[in-house]
């Protein structure tokens, strides 16, 4: 029977071996760390532009009462911003610490982009609803969602990208409002 | 006796992972359970119908969901009285006749020819092809958009259809750039813009 268990191990650790996939490379996670700053340094960036927006924001909101729920929303996205900011030095001090940890980096980097992402979207759809009441045409440059998959075979997905690529970016939809309302 | 079992188990699971090896059958896939489901997806076997296929065409005159058509211009090249539309019913962009130029270069160029002259890799290896016609003479420079549309979509004579391999997009998009071929063939030094003209004529 101890035989057997021994056995039974060396299966485990056999299999076990052969599973395993470096998906990493020497110096990998320089370079993946160069690509993480740059991420968060972008981050940064958009929260000084999003703090100039919500300043145009409140603005609108002064002579237009009924944007005053939009300034609400949009300054709870600010406050995740911010805190997202503070995070992501963490999670880039935490790499800076781990070197040789290829995993913990590629996670790193994900975890920024994908969260940054998140939140450009939250501001977009606050941004585009106070242009929906504020100016109903501007409506026309927002940017468009994929269509069904059927339709594919009519417009396909890439020139919905390209004309998503020449939209207004999220974080300037509002000045760009108040630049046309004068 | 059990050690010889064990490893005899052993062997066998490790030769059944090895990839390297080279044969005509099938590969071994111990569990079978979920490989092939008893359901089928696209393009795969029936055993149910006569012609043993999973996907069965639809009938003619039915009309999917949002794929209505009542843009003729863009879905056919045709207005509403069937005639070709003169001028590509969408926004021309440099993207447009980019995106253009790989359709083309994809489903056009083996038989037309990267240059639209009709001398594609498929023209000239003497197979015995009806010759395809260059682009650049005066007949299908001033034939209408929605004529090379229609030629896409639904082919002509000894030409087959490409419709329903190219998305309606790109259908124009091919149109397009196969506009921007033929002006290649006829430009003059007017076509060239200021500041570009000065350069071609400084080197």
């Amino acid at each position: 029977m101890k035989r057997h268990l021994g056995l039974l191990g060396l299966l485990v650790a056999l299999i076990g071996a052969s599973g395993c996939r470096f998906y990493g490379y020497p110096g990998g996670v320089a370079q993946t760390l160069m690509q993480i700053e740059a991420a968060s340094e972008q981050a940064a960036q958009d929260l000084e532009q999003a703090l100039a927006e919500i300043e145009t924001l409140r603005q609108m909101a002064r002579r237009d009462e009924a944007l005053a729920p939009y300034v609400a929303q949009y300054e709870s996205i600010l406050h995740a911003h911010q805190r997202a900011v503070l995070e992501f030095e963490h999670w880039k001090e935490e790499v800076v610490n781990h070197p040789d940890d290829y995993r913990r980096a590629n996670r790193t980097l994900g975890a920024i982009t994908a969260r940054h992402e998140a939140l450009l979207q939250q501001y977009a759809e606050v941004a585009w609803a106070v242009a929906r009441r504020v100016n109903p045409t501007l409506q026309a440059q927002a940017p468009v969602a994929v269509g069904p998959r059927f339709f594919f075979h009519v417009l396909p997905p890439q020139y919905i990208r390209l004309v998503n690529e020449q939209a207004i970016s999220p974080l300037q939809v509002v000045r760009y409002l108040a630049a046309q309302l004068g | 006796m059990p050690r010889t079992i064990w490893t005899g188990l052993l062997l066998g699971l490790l030769l059944a992972g090895c990839r390297g090896m080279i044969s005509s059958k099938p590969p071994v896939h111990p569990n079978l359970n979920m490989d092939f489901q008893e359901k089928f997806e696209a393009q795969e076997l029936n055993p149910f119908f006569a012609d043993r296929r999973a996907m069965r065409p639809p009938v003619p005159g039915t009309v999917p969901r949002g794929l209505l058509k009542e843009d003729t211009p863009f879905y056919f090249g045709k207005t509403a009285d069937g005639a070709y539309v003169e001028r590509i019913p969408v926004a021309v962009t440099p993207e447009l006749v980019a995106r253009g130029q790989e359709r083309y270069n994809i489903y056009c160029a083996v038989c037309h020819g990267k240059a639209g002259d009709g001398q594609g890799i498929i023209m000239r290896g003497n197979y015995g092809y009806t010759p395809a016609p260059t682009f650049h003479d005066d007949r299908l420079r001033n034939v209408e958009d929605g004529y090379l549309f229609e030629v896409i979509s639904n082919g002509v004579r000894n030409m087959p259809a490409y419709g329903h391999q190219i998305p309606v997009a790109d259908r124009w998009a091919i149109v397009a750039y196969v506009r921007a071929l033929q002006r290649s063939q006829y430009a003059t030094a007017t076509d060239v813009p200021e500041e570009v003209r000065a350069q071609l004529q400084g080197e």
